[in-house]
């Protein structure tokens, strides 16, 4: 809550914490500029980190638990990528229409398009990883074959972009740098609604993503469907990771390091609890490297992924080469 | 004797290689497991101990024949209805997740609870019954990643326990166990096995602790021959001598004045 409100708070344009709180709560203040630039910008930005925040921490949860991983996530696995290629596929084959600043004026039918393209692209790489890491049992090699997958998925965009006209390789350029701004009004919407449903599924999900904690064998013997318990995570996965990624851009780590430190804070491994904890950190993590993106007190605003980047890598780090428990997750 | 747990009839076990070619690795079995009963299956290493348990336990598909449970034909469950009729104890590494021991046991009760998995109060009682019987109640609140070898696979007997099953299928419960732990181990399940009714299979290459623990023991070889009945009956007709005859152990059976069998092999 204070992160939010100090999310809205801190921009370029100067606004005292008190009127923000009028603006929100009451809709009126001294003065109507800063009334625009709260409800029009700085409102849907936050709401937008909020979504971002719950929507790939869950969907990094997820993955951790499916991959028995604790090194996966939407970024490292490349269903970021696959994501990404949906995107890319919509906005050079449609054309400059679908660019991520004229999404808005081609309306809904758009949005759902970018935001099935980018799904379905998702889909598509973590089945793929799914199929080639259920014969593997190492952790780290699972890791490289996603990770290579990812590359090739990049290359591909990269070999459509070479064939593309400079404006579109301009606005995918800009997309990839990743921006909780520009979802506005029914853009805003949509991705709401989206990444609720993502959740609501995981949510459902969660006494099988338990069982799934003590691998796919025990899984099976204590009743579960471990196929359908796959493909139901793969689908809640894609939506909320193609979901987002194809609003904000790819957004790294907060996928990999939310579910990490919500276990560390909250000390369990119940799915019941940890999803809405994901939720909660990664809303926190979210807001705070968007107040750090906006260098409060200064002009400039980075993109949101050298943020996320900066934060989220260390955990990284820690995970891999810190005490024992973690590396074991 | 009542209705047996498990039947086997007509029983192939083996796999599909390629297409149509199919390597069968042991059969016909018909083979048949009372409630209370403890059940060792021992035979050379690659004999088709795992696939044989794997079959039984709905794992694996038989290549013909059939595996009934409790008169029902396995086939015929859906995972849930077979998760209420056996419980596996498996060599899989448990090891990960942030997982507690008490939060392990509890996903026994997976096939009972409710949609979110939530715990009822009945579910509360069983796990608390299989944490006593087990012996697992001083290292609850540990993480599972930080307990020895022999404690693990004691949470994992609970958690089976605790899925409150008539038949707990272990496969090869006592590899990587200290000498203390496996003797603990089966002296376990043997107590579980008379208190609370429930059968109990096993493989594994204890032949000693089989040999004391086991009610019944089906001894396979590699030729895919499986022979079943009470340890002295099987050292006596000689069963042991052709199972692991490239190893060169002959068995000796002896009673002592307490009718305590004493069951003595050496290397020829």
């Amino acid at each position: 809550m204070i992160a939010f409100l100090l999310d809205v708070a801190l921009g370029s344009v100067h606004i005292p914490l008190k009127e923000v709180v009028r603006v929100i709560f009451t809709s009126g203040a001294d003065n109507d500029s800063w009334i625009y630039i709260i409800e029009k910008i700085r409102l849907p930005k936050a709401l937008t980190a909020i979504i971002v925040g719950c929507g790939l921490s869950v969907s990094g949860l997820q993955m951790q638990t499916l991959f028995r991983n604790p090194l996966a996530g939407p970024s490292v696995l490349g269903i970021t990528a696959g994501a990404s290629l949906g995107v890319a596929l919509v906005m050079f084959s449609v054309g400059s229409l679908t660019s991520l600043y004229t999404i808005r004026e081609l309306g809904l039918s758009g949005s759902w398009l970018v935001i099935i393209a980018s799904s379905l692209g998702a889909a598509l790489i973590m089945l793929v990883v799914v199929s080639i890491s259920s014969s593997l049992k190492d952790h780290v090699i699972v890791l490289i074959v996603g990770v290579m997958i990812g590359n090739i998925t990049l290359s591909l965009i990269s070999i459509w972009q070479y064939f593309s006209s400079p404006e579109l390789i301009k606005d995918y350029l800009i997309w990839t740098f990743g921006s909780l701004g520009g979802v506005t009004g029914n853009q805003l919407l949509i991705l709401a609604i989206v990444v609720a449903a993502g959740l609501f599924i995981s949510f459902l999900s969660s006494k099988m993503l338990d069982a799934l904690l003590l691998g796919d064998h025990y899984a099976r013997s204590m009743g579960l469907s471990v196929k359908r318990a796959r493909l139901i995570i793969v689908l809640s996965t894609s939506i909320l990771a193609g979901g987002i990624t194809a609003f904000c851009g790819p957004i790294g780590f907060i996928g990999i390091a939310v579910p990490h430190l919500s276990r560390a804070l909250f000390n369990t491994s119940s799915h019941r609890i940890l999803i809405p904890a994901c939720c909660l950190v990664g809303t926190v993590l979210m807001l705070v490297c968007d107040i750090v993106a906006q260098l409060p007190g200064s002009q400039t605003v980075l993109p949101i992924n050298v943020i996320t980047a900066l934060i989220g890598s260390p955990v990284v780090i820690w995970i891999i080469a810190g005490p024992r428990k973690l590396r074991r997750w | 004797m009542g209705q047996p747990i498990l039947q086997t009839n007509e029983l192939h076990i083996g796999y599909h290689s390629g297409k149509r070619e199919a390597k069968n690795i042991a059969g016909p079995l018909t083979l048949s497991l009372q409630p209370g009963e403890m059940i060792c299956v021992l035979g050379p290493n690659g004999c088709g101990k795992s696939t044989l348990l794997r079959t039984v336990s709905g794992l694996h598909h038989p290549l013909s024949g059939t595996v009934m449970l409790s008169g029902q034909d396995i086939a015929t469950l859906k995972p849930k209805e077979l998760a209420k009729q056996i419980s596996l104890v498996l060599t899989d590494n448990v090891r990960t997740g942030n997982l507690d021991v008490y939060a392990v046991i509890a996903l026994g009760r997976y096939p009972w609870s409710g949609w979110l998995g939530i715990l009822s109060d009945a579910d509360k009682a069983a796990i608390d019954h299989a944490i006593r019987v087990t012996g697992t109640a001083e290292f609850l609140h540990r993480k599972i990643d930080s307990l020895s070898d022999g404690e693990c696979q004691k949470v994992m007997l609970a958690r089976a326990m605790a899925q409150d099953t008539p038949l707990i299928i272990l496969d090869e419960p006592t590899a990587h166990l200290d000498l203390p732990s496996r003797i603990q181990l089966m002296r376990l399940l043997h107590k579980l096995a008379k208190e609370t009714n429930k059968s109990i299979l096993i493989s594994t290459h204890e032949l000693d602790l089989a040999l004391q623990v086991a009610d019944q023991i089906w001894l396979m070889d590699n030729t895919g021959h499986l022979a079943a009945g009470i340890p002295e009956e099987l050292v006596l007709n000689g069963s042991f001598q052709r199972a692991f005859d490239k190893d060169g152990i002959s068995f000796e059976i002896d009673t002592d004045s307490t009718h305590h069998i004493r069951i003595s092999y050496h290397i020829k």
